[in-house]
């Protein structure tokens, strides 16, 4: 279960990215999060594993306290999360099972992984991974040769290569089309059921919300302006997350 | 910023580009004056004539021997005159001369020497064998003969010895029948633009190799993230010389043992064997360290066991190795005939390995008990309560600041040999030191305090005060360190490179892509991990790229760097130009640009491979 309690982050610069969230997420959810551009999902997701630390409140995973975790103890709690970009973030020039092998560094002995070794058994788990997401024979190419699809696939791959508890997936089809949108939500989907992971996931499309999500919560300039099931988003819901102006699309 | 833009009337529009034509002109005018900018000088004919004589010099590279044949004739003149002065006419071979008339009395009196019948087109000399035992010959005039091989030159006597006898002018003529081989300047040419070229390929190797790890700590965005609380990083410098003198120590002790157990070859090699043995299963020990679950302390003392046991054995292993390679090198001295320089190769790197391990491994301690102090230092402040904490960084802050000063108070001393010491370390230190302290009490105990943007800056400032230095100012430096030589001007290059390629790598590690940075860090891999997953694959097509850069530039470099004694082609240009051997330095000038030109292509087409 991950609890996040009074969550707030004020930017350097002034900007307050998240005002004082608080929701839970039941073990094998999927959470959907929706909200403008800029309305903070991003800086949220990225509370959770730390990539951003937060400026106060809590975050939990079971009896962990993720907020204040350090060091060592951070790499171990930050191993269990897996995360998925927009824009994939893969190293292009490297090859596709490097980039999924990446995933096993926080598992992995520094000395071996600095010189590129990678136990037999990992690139079995690495090949095991590209198999489930459907390009096992790509494992050799460039990273950057792929196509979008193909490469957040592979970002998928890398993040099950942590065994993770918990995936969060930031806008993970922002940047595919609606064909392919679908296909890598499938896939969170299958990994969200079958694996029992719980996923929290920001998305821009309504009926994307509407289709995977468990349950959605809607974050307007960083407050926390709803927490319910997607079917509950109707039009004045709509108008209340978005801004009066707003109209829908998709 | 449009709206604050002040609006200008048209007047005063005008007095301000008056006021900035009057100051151009002024600062120009100026700039006449002091530049001794003088039309006068390079007019003047005695000048033309020593320029267009360098010119010439300079155009005629004296690249080849040759073969040459020669000829000559024997003609009379009387000193002085006798009464009746008349013509005199010698033949010899189908060659007649006649040189009217066939006496001279003072150095003024004009003499016309007349040939027919000699090789076309070929120049000669008139060369007069003046009376006595030993007197050098002087040469009087130089003549050309035309297409039917005559020619008519008038010349007087440089200098007038009366004699009885008539005394002896030899005309001659010189001319190349073929190249026979390579002038000795060419030679040395060859060999010294080799030297050159090495230079910048050392120079540029090495620098590389150092500016790889600074450019890491000159790049904002991966420094900008190190944060760490104050306490943490005054306790990691409170512990840094404590590690580096725990390490010297501990490397005068290894390299002496490893002195010992080299002293028999063989027992050298069965210590560097079982040392090698050894250090593996160490390493392999660490997967089932780090994956083990929890922060258990057992665990910890085990891996921080595990690192000081893997250190002691590789330095132990280099020692040795550096000990075996003395005796390999000095074994193989001879042995290799034109390969005696492999030999020689062996003996200097493991001299240096011998030479560097106990600053290497001061270093290394220090950088270890650093790492531990920050690491032990962070999870301590963050652990214990708000007052104990405050208390722990207003100690370690006023210690560690106090060792700073310290320190740059001893590198300010070996400069300038302070009287009185104690006024420039120990007080400023003692004051800067409760300063420390008491603005330590401004920072809240547990906050992230910036010190990668502090080490980004200082890295920053000393790379680019050595960028401004020219390599030709370090090179006098290494001069007197190392005397004259091109070793003296490997080294001023390397510094120099280092400089400036730890500048231009740091700003391509700033140009990357900083999506691989998030998504690695994210997996749960350290920093080391994080550099080498989503940094270095980012970064080796330009830093490649910068590195034949580099040795383009330090191959243009090195040919002056002789200049100032740094070795290399610029040297023996240096000494022919001062000796004004022109001729001999046009030849080095030649070789110059036509290995820069080279270099320039290659580099360029291995640049375009990569980028």
């Amino acid at each position: 279960m991950l609890r996040v309690k009074n969550l707030t982050k004020v930017y350097d610069d002034g900007t307050v990215a998240l005002r004082d969230v608080t929701f839970e997420v039941p073990d094998g959810q999927f959470l959907t999060i929706i909200g403008l551009s800029g309305s903070g999902k991003s800086t949220l997701l990225r509370c959770i594993n730390r990539l951003i630390e937060p400026t106060s409140g809590e975050i939990w995973w079971d009896d962990t306290k993720l907020s204040h975790v350090t060091g060592e103890e951070l790499r171990r709690v930050r191993r269990k999360i897996g995360m998925i970009f927009q824009h994939f973030n893969l190293v292009g020039r490297s090859s596709v099972l490097t980039n999924v092998l990446s995933g096993r560094l926080g598992y992995v002995n520094p000395f071996s992984s600095i010189v590129g070794r990678f136990s037999a058994a990992d690139v079995e788990k690495a090949y095991a991974n590209l198999q489930r997401v459907g390009i096992p024979d790509k494992a050799k190419n460039r990273a950057d040769e792929l196509s979008g699809g193909q490469q957040q696939r592979v970002g998928i791959a890398r993040a099950l290569m942590q065994e993770p508890e918990l995936i969060l997936a930031d806008e993970p089809v922002a940047s595919l089309d609606p064909v392919l949108a679908h296909s890598i939500m499938k896939h969170l989907q299958r990994i969200n059921q079958e694996d029992k992971i719980s996923v929290l996931c920001s998305l821009h499309f309504l009926d994307l919300v509407q289709q995977y999500g468990h349950r959605a919560i809607a974050l307007n300039a960083g407050r926390l302006v709803f927490d319910g099931l997607p079917s509950e988003i109707d039009d004045v819901r709509f108008k209340e997350i978005y801004g009066q102006e707003a109209e829908r699309i998709g | 910023m449009n709206e604050r833009k002040k609006q200008t009337s048209p007047a005063g529009h005008a007095l301000r580009t008056f006021l900035l034509i009057l100051v151009g002109f002024l600062v120009y005018a100026y700039s006449v004056q002091a530049l001794d900018i003088d039309l006068e000088e390079p007019l003047d004919a005695r000048r033309q004539d020593n320029t267009a004589d360098v010119l010439r010099k300079l155009a005629q590279p004296d690249i080849f021997t040759f073969n040459e044949e020669a000829s000559s004739i024997n003609a009379t003149i009387r000193m002085p005159c006798p009464a009746e002065p008349k013509a005199s006419q010698v033949s010899l071979e189908g060659r007649t001369v006649i040189l009217s008339p066939n006496c001279a009395s003072t150095t003024q009196d004009p003499l016309t020497l007349t040939g027919t019948g000699f090789r076309p087109n070929t120049d000669g000399l008139v060369r007069w064998y003046p009376p006595g035992e030993g007197a050098t010959t002087r040469a009087m005039a130089g003549f050309r003969s035309d297409d039917q091989g005559n020619f008519s030159v008038q010349f007087t006597m440089v200098d007038v010895r009366e004699s009885a006898e008539p005394q002896r002018l030899e005309i001659e003529q010189r001319w190349r029948t073929g190249v026979s081989g390579f002038s000795e300047a060419s030679q040395v040419a060859f060999e010294r633009i080799i030297e050159t070229v090495l230079i910048a390929l050392m120079a540029s190797t090495v620098g590389t190799i150092l500016a790889v790890p600074i450019s890491f700590l000159a790049a904002r965005n991966l420094m900008v993230n190190v944060t760490s609380p104050l306490a943490a990083v005054m306790g990691a410098i409170v512990l840094l010389p404590v590690g580096g003198w725990i390490g010297g120590q501990a490397s005068s002790w290894l390299v002496g043992l490893a002195g010992q157990m080299s002293a028999q070859t063989w027992m050298g090699v069965g210590a560097l064997a079982v040392t090698g043995a050894l250090i593996w299963p160490v390493m392999r020990l660490g997967s089932s360290i780090v994956s083990r679950e929890g922060p258990a302390t057992a665990t910890r003392l085990l891996s921080l066991l595990r690192l000081i046991v893997l250190a002691v054995l590789l330095f132990l292993g280099l020692a040795i190795l550096a000990y075996l390679g003395l005796a390999f090198g000095s074994w193989l001295d001879g042995r290799l005939g034109v390969f005696n320089f492999i030999g020689n190769f062996f003996y200097v790197a493991s001299d240096f390995g011998r030479l560097t391990l106990p600053s290497l491994m001061a270093l290394a301690g220090a950088l270890v008990a650093a790492s531990l102090g920050s690491r032990y230092g962070q999870e301590a402040i963050l652990r214990i309560g708000d007052l104990p904490a405050r208390l722990l960084t207003l100690v370690l802050s006023g210690l560690g600041t106090a060792i700073v000063i310290y320190g740059l108070g001893m590198a300010l001393n070996w400069f300038y040999e302070f009287d009185n010491l104690a006024a420039w370390t120990t007080i400023p230190a003692a004051i800067g030191g409760v300063v420390a302290a008491a603005a330590s009490l401004l920072q809240a105990p547990k906050r992230p305090f910036a010190i990668g943007f502090i080490i980004y800056n200082v890295s920053r400032t000393i790379l680019n005060a050595l960028r401004s230095i020219e390599p030709l100012i370090m090179g006098i430096i290494f001069v007197v360190w190392v005397g004259i030589g091109p070793f003296a001007g490997v080294l001023a290059l390397t510094l120099h490179s280092i400089a400036a390629l730890g500048k231009l790598f740091s700003e391509q590690v700033e140009s990357i892509n900083e999506g691989p940075i998030e998504a690695i860090t994210a997996t749960g891999a350290n920093r080391i991990q994080t550099i080498v997953y989503a940094v270095v694959p980012q970064i080796i097509p330009p830093y490649i790229a910068f590195t034949f850069y580099r040795w383009d530039i330090n191959v243009r470099m090195s040919t002056i760097i002789g200049f100032v004694g740094g070795g290399g082609i610029g040297f023996v240009l240096q000494q022919n130009i001062n000796l004004l051997r022109y001729r001999q330095a046009s030849v080095m000038m030649l070789a110059i640009a036509i290995v820069v030109s080279i270099l320039d292509y290659v580099s360029s087409r291995l640049r375009s491979r990569f980028v």
